[in-house]
């Protein structure tokens, strides 16, 4: 078991009901591919540094999870078939390169 | 090692020593020695989400900064690199930006 991110920019302008179908199918694709959620930090709508999809503005999903690590594609391809998906990011987590110091 | 450990005063003899100097092309320039702030523990290289603290080791125009700008060491460029990268691919850093002149 690794520990991965899951980094998902969904479009900016869903409401209540498509974003819980969303995130509902994120979650679906993880168990799926037998992942565990750690965490989920959900920053909502941020400014982004260049336009996605013509549109400034994303609703930032970031999962921390744990699964087998040839199961990473299989969430990917899922993921990106859908449409307010605009941006994924899979990165595994590399806990001996951190450098901060804790106190 | 010993050169982030050597104190940072106002020492004339006090400078980068990465490449001897004095090769005739313009006075000596003293300098203070860098220090790698990911080495000292100061902040986090993995960290891609924190784009405030990457926007120190990018230019104006978006580019990465080099290590002798910086002072960050080898191992740790590398891994910063990968790490501005990814925070360019989720949008939180520009892969490039425009100067603007005035």
């Amino acid at each position: 078991m690794v520990n991965y991110d899951l980094n998902v920019i969904l479009n900016p302008s869903l409401d209540a009901a498509q974003l819980a179908v969303e995130k509902e199918y994120i979650e679906n694709a993880i168990k799926n591919a037998g992942g565990t959620i750690v965490t989920l930090d959900e920053w909502g709508n941020r400014r982004m540094a260049y336009h996605i999809k013509k549109d400034r503005e994303g609703y930032y999903l970031i999962y921390k999870l744990e699964m087998a690590a040839d199961q990473t594609n299989a969430i990917q391809t899922s993921l990106r078939l859908r449409d307010h998906v605009r941006r994924l990011l899979v990165v595994r987590q590399r806990p001996e390169w951190k450098t901060k110091k804790e106190k | 090692m010993a050169r982030e450990e050597r104190k940072t005063t106002g020492n004339s003899r006090d400078r980068d020593d990465k490449k001897p100097r004095g090769n005739g092309k313009g006075p000596k320039r003293p300098r203070k020695p860098k220090v790698d702030p990911f080495k000292t523990g100061e902040l986090e290289v993995t960290d891609y989400h924190d784009a405030k603290m990457l926007r120190r080791f990018i230019s104006d125009t978006g580019k990465i900064l080099p290590r002798r700008r910086t002072g960050v060491n080898a191992k740790n460029q590398r891994r910063l690199a990968l790490t501005i990268k990814r925070a360019r691919q989720i949008g939180l850093l520009p892969f490039m930006e425009k100067l603007v002149r005035r």
